[in-house]
């Protein structure tokens, strides 16, 4: 624990789910750090988010995860400082964006994204956490390059056996469709469709799936990706929220599609590794270890 | 995904009507008044310092609990507690001796482990990509996380608190947490993060009712999805606690654990040791009833999650296979060296069978809950007959507890 005075507090860089973030200044190091405030005159006392939140990011240490450093409670507020990140990678994204016209990022640079993505989202799965939020928004990026998870406000523990959880969770356009059609027994599997729409917006420098209500969520996926019947995707029709009155679409060639939207040449192992994160079918989906050994990846995995 | 075996429990029509949403069931729980007196008034008899652990009625409400443990079954994919009911029917299959594991011996672990690994790939809950890098971890956090000390032991320790008030407070958690259809994770959580708490704080006896409260409150915004209002708490200690008291005991708890919560369930390991008997479910059945038992008795609460569900499952496979052999396939999925640690498994078993037989506090809410699920007398029978107590001196069970060479 530290003296809430040892920080200066200087603009504010945001809003979290639960909370403001502003920067600060640690007085004593000079080091530059991110403060998220959260209010604590609810009813309920200390939110289960932040609960969670500060529970499980003590566990997380690794380059690919933003770091806690400490949390500060004071009467009515609680403070988590984390590492100050300079950028994240919606603004990065928006900001080569002029005007109307969508521009995504070079290949090189997906590759080092993803990668960190990947390896950041791996760590939390063996560490049996999940995140249940990975958007832009919330992979925060220093002027070194370096990508990193942050705002774990959704994220929790889960168990061996997996137990049920919430279906209100991730931010829409990053939903899995197994979540968006009610299912409740999702696990490590739900990230990394979140890593696929992750993926495929870095390349277009666009989301792929910009739905604005869970039944166009679902008609934007399955147009692309075709709808699921029971061959593609086994008891997909036991789902709570699985409509039958679908229209069967086959799905579209991806690569087509992504090359329609970039300048960059794309090479078959990317799209490979786009299949294999946005499987509609939960279980055929790739694991994040499983991506991180994909011969996108070979110019790693042979340095390493 | 596991096929459901609801068919096979035997719920009354009028439970089967409550087969609602879980979540529907948890609105209507935060806004109706809860109607369960003796579980309110029990908490009286903690606050008013005049614990008569002879006569402690926390437990009275029968009809109640049963029915929020069934409706729980129904709610939750737990695929444990359906098996719970379904599997052991008949109370006298425990008892009798079933087929050792005899062909290990003709194969070779690697083999073995190759094949019952496999297994669990088509299983989506069981994580089959992660759960070795899974249980790697939970293995190094239950040291970070479970008491180093049993407060309960020592009376020259600081903070020594009599078993038997620890055991009316773990009862009365038991009761509120079947009220509130709650997880069995949550559960086995607030008892450890109120045993971490007491471990190391000096509590004032009429509070000690309201960091058994928060620390199930603590435990159910960790672990579950729809959560009980913070009013519901203070409105089953009959408003001995103000919703303003339990967020300032819940501000103190969680600054003492310094926000560590998280902590490797022995559920948890339950399953993974019950890989090696391909999850037979009466053994594991057995063993989830003694992990309960463990954590609530005395004697454990310094005691990490693996090596209580190592001895859990070493009692529960003694009680169903005569011949019962611990081997490095054992070994191997519990992370518990039998050659290295015979003694310790066994002496650690040993106690438990004997307060079960003989127990050194009242446990009456739990034994209650594993009656109604039919495990609680072949496992007390069993006990009787094999436990030990005559040599040992039951008025001074820490005496005769290996568990200091145990702590962490």
């Amino acid at each position: 624990m530290v003296a809430p005075s040892q920080f200066k507090q200087l603009e504010k860089v945001g809003n979290g789910t639960y909370a403001t973030v502003y920067k600060g200044l640690n007085k004593t190091t000079g080091v530059y750090v991110a403060l998220k405030e959260v209010k604590l005159d609810s009813e309920e006392g200390t939110p289960s988010t932040a609960i969670r939140e500060i529970s499980l990011m003590k566990e997380l240490k690794h380059d690919n995860i933003v770091r806690l450093f400490d949390v500060i409670h004071t009467e009515n507020k609680l403070t988590l400082v984390f590492e100050f990140m300079d950028n994240d990678l919606k603004k990065f994204m928006d900001n080569r964006n002029k005007g109307n016209s969508h521009k995504g990022l070079e290949m090189d640079l997906v590759k080092y994204f993803q990668w960190q993505l990947l390896q950041g989202v791996a760590f939390c799965h063996e560490n049996r956490i999940l995140h249940r939020d990975l958007k832009p928004q919330n992979l925060l990026i220093n002027n070194r390059g370096q990508l990193k998870l942050g705002d774990f406000g959704l994220a929790r523990a889960f168990g061996i056996p997996v137990n049920t959880f919430s279906s209100e969770v991730v931010t829409l356009w990053y939903r899995a469709p197994d979540v968006l059609m009610g299912s409740r027994n999702y696990c490590t599997s739900i990230d990394i469709w979140s890593c696929g729409c992750i993926l495929a917006e870095m390349i277009m420098g666009k989301p792929l799936f910009p739905g604005s209500n869970d039944e166009e969520q679902l008609k934007l996926i399955f147009d692309t990706m075709g709808t699921p019947v029971e061959q593609t995707w086994p008891q997909v029709t036991q789902l709570a929220k699985y409509n039958p009155l679908l229209p069967p679409h086959m799905p579209r060639d991806l690569k087509q599609l992504l090359q329609n939207n970039t300048e960059e040449v794309l090479d078959d192992n990317v799209v490979d590794l786009l299949h294999g994160l946005l499987q509609l079918n939960p279980d055929a989906r790739l694991s994040a270890k499983d991506a991180l050994n994909h011969p996108w990846f070979a110019e790693y995995n042979h340095a390493n | 995904m596991r096929p459901r075996t609801r068919s096979s429990w035997s719920v009354s029509d009028a439970e089967a009507m409550e087969k609602s949403s879980h979540q529907r069931k948890r609105v209507a729980l935060s806004e109706q008044p809860l109607h369960d007196n003796k579980l309110k008034s029990s908490v009286g008899s903690l606050r008013n310092s005049q614990v008569d652990e002879g006569k402690n009625k926390i437990y009275g409400n029968s009809s109640q609990t049963t029915s929020s443990v069934s409706l729980k079954r129904q709610i939750y994919r737990d695929d444990d507690d359906e098996e719970q009911k379904s599997d052991v029917r008949s109370d006298d299959d425990i008892l009798e001796p079933r087929k050792s594991h005899k062909r290990l011996k003709c194969e070779s672990l690697e083999r073995r482990r190759e094949e019952l690994d496999s297994q669990d790939k088509e299983d989506v809950t069981m994580c089959y990509d992660y759960s070795d890098d899974i249980f790697d971890h939970l293995y190094t956090r239950q040291f970070e996380t479970t008491p180093k000390i049993n407060y309960l032991k020592d009376k020259n320790y600081e903070f020594y608190l009599r078993p038997t008030m620890r055991s009316i407070l773990v009862d009365w958690i038991i009761e509120v947490h079947c009220k509130f259809q709650l997880l069995p994770e949550t559960l086995y959580l607030s008892i450890n993060l109120m045993d971490r708490y007491l471990s190391f704080n000096k509590v004032t006896l009429p509070k000690l009712q309201l960091i058994a409260i928060t620390s199930l409150l603590i435990a159910a915004k960790f672990e579950e999805v729809n959560l009980p209002k913070l009013s519901n708490y203070s409105y089953i200690t009959d408003n001995a606690y103000s919703n303003d008291e339990i967020k300032q005991a819940e501000f103190v708890i969680l600054n003492k654990l310094e926000y560590n919560i998280g902590w490797p369930n022995p559920l948890n390991f339950l399953r993974r040791i019950s890989r090696c008997d391909e999850y037979d479910s009466i053994t594991r059945t057995l063993g989830k009833c003694l992990i309960g038992y463990m954590i609530s008795c005395p004697h454990f609460i310094d005691v990490v999650p693996s090596k209580i569900a190592s001895v859990a499952m070493f009692t529960a496979q003694r009680i169903v296979h005569e011949d019962f052999q611990w081997d490095e396939l054992w070994d191997y999925y519990s992370c518990f060296s039998f050659k290295d640690n015979e003694i310790e498994l066994k002496e650690l078993s040993q106690i438990l069978i004997n307060d079960i037989a003989k127990p050194t506090t009242q446990l009456n809410a739990l034994i209650h809950k594993y009656k109604k699920i039919g495990t609680w007398n072949k496992i007390h029978d069993w006990c009787l007959k094999h436990c030990t107590y005559e040599e040992l001196n039951p008025s001074d069970y820490a005496s005769s507890s290996p568990a200091s060479s145990t702590s962490l």
